[in-house]
């Protein structure tokens, strides 16, 4: 082997080498690659011996040699041995790469990933891109199990591997196979795919994979390949590529998940591309918008035939639990408001395009029904991420009753056609059945079973319709054994020993690094059991999420020891050096960051139920690991641990007096106040995860506890964090160089937007700045200038949206027949098919809100204030309410608490809105988020609540008092009910002593006008609220 | 809660309970009932039936409307502006019919002419006259959605968690000291938990502490007993909501669901029609009602649950409870097949003034 070596190196030097010694060259890189294929350890060696940097040479040659390669016409012979000798190069750098983790570092230290770039942005030859992308793929694959591995984190390979170039290459590689479709054309495709699936991991790499036309691209395969299945009848125009085999299509839908996964916006990039909606709006020959065909009711029926079961249905009913939205339960009083969008949120609160969104959701139903075994996970993974992205959005629809009911239908299908599905992939893998005995099948299966509960945990992962329907279909019963087998032994394919000492590796400092081989990372089995168990978790943790029935059937099934296992990280002097000696890391000791991650999330959510917390759990003895992982290294598992510590910190956990005596306080004081460079929003989501342990800590604490608490984290650092950064927040608002900034504003509780910035300015114009005062919305979005078909397609539509009357009743082609005609003329002649649903407008507005920093910032920041107001308001609870306030008062000073809380309930704004144009010129003040007023009233009860006197200071800040009035009309109830208790606590007479007191204070408040506020509210819809203030009101009356 | 005297092992939690399937079928999701029940069983509205039924039809009617055309309804609503305009009052009218049960409770809020002019602009939308002026209502900050967390639901200041009761539990022969404390609400499930305590049941055990569970008659369980283990049976649930003087505006009206039950042929003896209807009948729009009808059962001993048997005591029975939500009054009826009948519990809520501390799970 070394003579081969030395045979190569012989004829190293490139300059103008005679063909023959190229030949030989090439035959010498044959009989090298023959030599080292499935041996490791020659591979170690040859890599010791620098066989790395050679390579590089060998494919870089040619550099200098594209000019050449131009001028072939005229040029002497073309250089076809020269391609030959690198095919040869990168199928030894393919060989390596196949080596696993271990090449991965000395490949890296060469550059050898981006040699490979260049070689594909030069080649044109369709053996040598094949080669070239087979062994992109090897280095990709074996750099992901790297990057799973729990060892060194700041080993260099955790960059990414695909660059912007990169991506370009790719992409063009991709636009070219419009023409032909032969077999290597489809291998390209499909290992391109791959490469992207894999290298997808970072935000920052998924942010430049959805800019690229690599998404569109995908999508476009994707359609043309049910054009060709005839899942869709199509009439236009568009051209497409043609249609790729079903396993070139299953990579492209990976690779979509992968791009798509984690970001609200991209996967509406996704299913508001242009083929996408294209495809379901061109399935008629008929003029008129007929998707609603492909919803549920109607089974996808774009064929005539319905391809899907039809599904009946019952129209929206009147009984509902929920009251309201999820986040915002007095959403229903506001349901009248809602209809009033006539902003950029307008767009959002519409819910977006139903019809298409049904329609997107159908069609991968269809997919998956009409794939097998790994290739279907994959299509039910691409609809639930579809699916939770749809539901993200529509946060303000409230009950809107035909997007309402459309949703309904979405989730009742995808309950009864989907998640069954799911769950039986998940059996298939619990079980162990095999698909086949071939290779491909096996590969198969071992995906399936890494991937299964996965998919089946994103799927119904907040969606308690869906948890049932996956329980149904026996899903516990199947992720159980799963979860258990991932910690069986298992039995290691590869020997381990070695008769050589690693002499290569005796004194790896010296050896350059494209010469030293890095850590064999875990065994490839032990990799599998990991995400198995990951997999389990994940699921466990999902169908728990709302169900106690559910978390009970999980506890029944014996798991819970399991948990606590997955809760134990690798040890940390674990090194793979070990490995060498024998000691082989198996799937018992511990668990990879993936697996810590989902063991967290799982305990988090099995712990929301006093039952469990009282029972399993602590017999399980959870606590333990779970304060050990607040101290692991990694933020992410940390943050993890700090959310499960909330739940087991709870008043009726019996875990919470041992996690105190373990420290825990401390611990979370230092974590809320630790806050990066920078602030970023990572940091801020510890504070919040830290200070809510801390509030429930404070519920029903001894006063010691209450006390040290307040004293670790300080008063002050309280107080300023509850003040909030308010100058920072004002820089914000300044900032944008003049434009209206989506940051400044936010939608309130209308759904509409407010802008804080610009007050005088005109109401009707606020929507078309956004795009252009938007720092995001445009720059990534036009460098590769995909989107500009879309924009000329629908721009100006979107402006419908401001009308009053738009919003009452999204229907879109309706409106465009009552608009149009005075002040909107058709756009193009394809008008009549452009609904007014404008996507470019929605994209930038889902974009505007899921990444416009200073909305993120000011969202963070509310949140950390509200969990520190509930922290006062928990100190304030309970027997010792009165004597913890004085503790207060002595601590931070009254005037000094009441100016806070005054500054919660002040304004932070004018409606821009109000006050131009319009008849009304009245100003309507905003207010800062619910959740603050919440907080905010409720520890004015409690001050109410104290001792006389301090009643008597409350009711001295006339200034508080002023900023208290208008939340008597909060749209939720808790505020209004809580207002009322406050002033009956104010009113109440504590004894004879107190009664002349107590009469001065009904005065007060009569004439401040809380008196009539109490009043008004004895009309309220609320039943509690009613019933709250009847009792104000003869308190009053009686004074 | 307890026997007195009575030697028994503590149950292992009930078969039902833990078996997910089990209870799946006994309390299916609201929507499945609503349409696999009898739509009449159903009780509405007990007293002002008007205008609900109307609404009711109403949407009905427009469901089979659905169901019927063949095209869809946006080609329908395509034409005329006018088409447009109906169809919106339409889905007005189907979204108040939740609202209507509350109008008709509420007084109009025109009663209340504002006293200063800026208050009155600042009210929240109780009816819709309200809400058409626009500019009235106070405008709120807000963000999207963390669709993670689970705000505490609730509807009534005496039912939250760490809301205290006191009272007794009497029996023919005794009077016992009786405290709950809410723990845990949880209203889109219909369910509840907290400590039941008992004072001097045993000589041994001065205090005993048990940890219960409560199920809230609603869209999620129905009157009826579903759990087998519990011993119940439609006669025994019967006889025990009727002990409420709650229960009789509704008996009337499952009567007249009886009634409605009848004509149609079901296979149910006459004498057994009531309790047939009854095993169908929940409430709706319960959340805003003056009581609120739930089972408590009790499951394990609180600190230490793995102690199994009390000497003296048991509690394998449960409790049919009848909340009054204005007064936060509880009255409950044990029930076990082996203990004395109509144990009467009778609990007053704990005055807090309001306070309720921030308790939220992750």
């Amino acid at each position: 082997m070394v003579d081969t070596l030395a045979a190569i190196y012989h004829t190293g030097s490139m300059e103008a080498l005679p063909e023959v010694e190229l030949e030989a060259q090439a035959t010498a890189l044959r009989k090298l690659k023959n030599e080292i294929v499935g041996h490791d350890q020659r591979k170690e060696r040859l890599v010791c011996d620098g066989v790395v940097d050679m390579l590089v040479g060998v494919l870089s040659s040619q550099h200098g040699t594209t000019g050449s390669r131009k001028s072939d016409a005229n040029g002497p012979a073309p250089p076809t041995w020269s391609w030959t000798q690198k095919d040869e190069a990168t199928f030894v750098i393919c060989t390596l790469a196949n080596g696993g983790a271990a090449f991965i570092p000395p490949l890296y230290a060469a550059g050898v990933p981006q040699v490979l770039m260049d070689l594909l942005a030069q080649t044109t030859a369709p053996r040598l891109r094949t080669a070239t992308l087979q062994a992109f793929w090897n280095i990709v694959s074996a750099w992901s199990a790297l990057r799973e591995d729990p060892g060194d984190a700041a080993s260099p390979v955790r960059v990414d591997v695909l660059t912007k170039e990169g991506i370009e290459v790719l992409s063009g590689i991709l636009g070219s196979t419009l023409s032909d479709g032969d077999h290597n054309q489809q291998l390209q495709l499909r290992l391109i795919a791959d490469i992207v699936t894999v290298s997808a991991t970072t935000e920052a790499m998924k942010a430049l994979l959805c800019q690229s036309p690599i998404l569109d691209q995908f999508a476009d395969f994707l359609a043309a390949y049910s054009i060709a299945s005839e899942h869709v009848e199509y009439y236009g125009d568009t051209l497409r590529p043609p249609p790729s085999t079903p396993g070139t299509v299953t990579s492209m839908m990976s690779a979509i998940c992968s791009i798509i996964s984690g970001s609200t916006y991209r996967t509406h990039r996704f299913f508001l591309s242009p083929t996408i909606r294209d495809l379901f709006t061109q399935s008629w020959l008929a003029s008129s918008d007929q998707r609603h065909l492909f919803g549920a009711r109607h089974g996808f029926a774009s064929t005539g035939e319905p391809l899907l079961p039809l599904l009946h249905i019952p129209a929206y009913g009147t009984t509902t639990h929920h009251y309201g939205s999820r986040a915002f339960p007095a959403m229903a009083a506001l349901q009248n408001q809602e209809r009033r969008g006539r902003s950029v949120f307008a767009t959002i609160t519409q819910g977006g395009d139903v019809d298409h969104v049904n329609a997107v959701c159908s069609w991968l139903l269809l997919l998956a029904r009409s794939m097998q075994g790994h290739s279907r996970l994959v299509a039910l993974n691409l609809l639930a991420l579809v699916n939770n992205a749809i539901d993200a959005d529509s946060f303000d629809v409230g009950h809107r009753s035909e997007y309402m009911q459309k949703n309904r239908e979405r989730k009742k299908q995808i309950a009864l056609l989907g998640v069954p599905l799911a769950a039986k992939l998940v059996q298939m893998a619990s079980e162990g059945r095999s698909s086949g005995s071939d290779r491909s099948a096996q590969n198969d299966d071992m995906l399936v079973k890494e991937q299964a509960c996965d998919v089946l945990a994103l799927l119904v992962r907040e969606f308690d319709e869906l948890q049932v329907a996956a329980v149904d279909a026996g899903a516990i019963k199947y992720i159980c054994p799963l979860l258990k087998k991932s910690f069986d032994p298992v039995p290691l394919a590869k020997p381990m020993w070695s008769a050589r000492r690693t002499a290569g590796n005796a004194d790896p400092t010296t050896l350059s690094p494209t010469r030293r081989s890095g850590s064999q990372g875990l065994p490839p089995e032990t990799l599998h059991a990991m995400r198995c168990r990951q997999g389990a978790l994940q699921a466990l943790a999902a169908l728990a999420e709302k169900e106690d029935v559910h978390r009970k059937a999980i506890v029944e099934a014996g798991v819970v020891p399991c948990i606590f296992d997955s809760l134990k990280p690798f040890p940390p002097g674990y090194s793979t050096g070990d490995r060498r000696r024998g000691q082989v890391i198996g799937p018992k000791d511990g668990s990879t960051t993936a697996v810590l991650l989902a063991a967290c999330r799982a305990a988090k959510t099995m712990a929301r139920s006093v039952s469990l917390l009282r029972t399993s759990l602590v017999d399980a003895g959870i606590a333990k690991p779970i304060f050990q992982l607040l101290h692991h290294a990694d933020p992410r598992v940390q943050l993890a641990a700090t959310d499960a510590c909330i739940n087991l910190l709870l008043e009726f956990s019996p875990m919470r007096e041992d996690l105190i005596a373990e420290g825990v306080v401390k611990t979370l004081c230092s974590q809320a106040k630790r806050c990066g460079p920078g602030g970023g929003n990572g940091d801020l989501r510890l504070r919040v995860s830290s200070l809510w342990a801390l509030k429930h800590l404070m519920s029903a604490s001894p006063k010691e506890i209450k006390i040290k608490t307040l004293e670790e984290l300080g008063t002050g650092w309280l107080i300023g964090v509850i003040r909030g950064e308010q100058q920072q927040v004002r820089e914000y608002i300044s900032a944008p160089g003049g434009g209206v900034s989506v940051g400044l504003s936010a939608p309130n509780a209308a759904g509409e937007r407010v802008d804080l910035l610009n007050p005088q300015s005109s109401g009707m114009d606020v929507d078309v700045d956004v795009d252009e005062a938007d720092p995001l919305a445009e720059d990534d979005d036009e460098q590769f200038g995909n989107d500009e078909a879309c924009a000329n397609d629908e721009e100006g539509d979107g402006e419908v949206m401001f009308d009053i009357s738009s919003s009452t009743h999204y229907q879109a082609s309706q409106l465009r027949s009552t608009l149009h005609s005075h002040n909107h003329p058709p756009a193009s002649p394809t008008a009549t098919h452009v609904p007014v649903f404008s996507s470019r407008r929605y994209l930038s507005s889902v974009r505007a809100i899921e990444q416009t920093p200073a909305l993120r910032a000011q969202q963070a920041e509310v949140a950390v204030q509200e969990q520190a107001l509930d922290f006062i308001r928990n100190l304030l609870n309970g027997e010792d309410c009165s004597s913890m306030f004085d503790h207060l008062l002595q601590l931070i000073g009254g005037a000094r608490i009441f100016d806070v809380l005054t500054e919660k309930l002040v304004p932070v704004g004018i409606d821009p809105a109000t006050g131009n144009g319009s008849a009304t010129s009245s100003t309507r003040p905003i207010y800062g988020p619910s959740a603050l007023i919440v907080s905010t009233v409720n520890i004015l009860t409690h001050i109410a609540n104290a001792l006389p006197r301090h009643k008597q200071l409350l009711i001295a800040q006339k200034p508080l008092l002023k900023a208290w009035l208008p939340h008597f009309s909060h749209p939720d109830r808790m505020v209004r009910v809580a207002c009322v208790w406050a002033v009956n606590s104010l009113t109440w007479i504590d004894d004879e002593s107190d009664r002349r007191d107590a009469r001065q204070r009904a005065q007060e408040l009569r004439a401040c006008g809380i008196e009539g506020a109490v009043r008004r509210l004895l009309g309220d819809e609320d039943l509690d609220v009613r019933e709250r203030a009847r009792t104000g009101v003869r308190q009053f009356e009686q004074l | 809660m307890p026997t007195p005297s009575e030697v028994t092992t503590l149950p292992s939690p009930p078969a039902e309970a833990s078996s997910s399937r089990a209870s799946f079928t006994s309390c299916p999701p609201e929507e499945e009932r609503d349409h696999n029940a009898p739509r009449e069983s159903r009780i509405d509205s007990p007293l002002p039936t008007g205008a609900e039924t109307e609404a009711e039809a109403a949407e009905s009617e427009h469901t089979t409307i659905q169901q019927q055309q063949p095209t869809p309804e946006p080609e329908a609503r395509l034409g005329a502006p006018e088409s447009v305009v109906e169809s919106r009052a339409y889905h007005e009218k189907g979204e108040h019919i939740e609202d209507a049960g509350i109008a008709t409770e509420a007084p109009s809020t025109a009663a209340s002419s504002g006293d200063a002019p800026a208050e009155s602009e600042a009210r929240p939308a109780h009816s819709s006259s309200d809400a058409t002026s626009p500019s009235t209502e106070p405008l709120y900050m807000r963000f999207p959605n963390e669709r993670t967390r689970l705000p505490p639901h609730s509807t009534s200041s005496f039912l939250q968690p760490g809301s205290k009761f006191r009272g007794t539990q009497q029996s023919d022969r005794q009077i016992y000291d009786v405290q709950v404390e809410i723990k845990d609400i949880n209203m889109p499930a219909s369910s509840l938990s907290g400590y039941l305590r008992i004072q001097g049941l045993t000589d041994d055990h001065p205090t005993l502490t048990t940890f219960f569970e409560g199920e809230i008659i609603g869209p999620k369980h129905l009157f009826k007993t579903t759990h087998a283990s519990w011993g119940s049976s439609e006669k025994v649930d019967l006889q025990h909501w009727a002990r409420f003087p709650a229960w009789r505006p509704l008996a009337k009206s499952a009567a007249a669901a009886a009634a409605a039950a009848n004509k149609n042929p079901t296979p149910s003896s006459t004498s057994s029609s009531s309790s047939s209807s009854s095993s169908n009948f929940t409430l709706k729009n319960y959340q805003q009602r003056e009581h609120l009808f739930m089972r408590w059962k009790e499951y394990f001993l609180v600190p230490d649950h793995r102690v199994k048997t009390i000497t003296g005591a048991s509690f394998e029975g449960f409790y049919y409870i009848c909340f009054n939500q204005c007064s936060g009054s509880v009255s409950g009826i044990y029930y076990h097949a082996k203990s004395e009948k109509y144990q009467q519990l009778e609990l007053e809520h704990v005055g807090d003034g309001g306070c309720v501390g921030a308790v939220e799970f992750r």
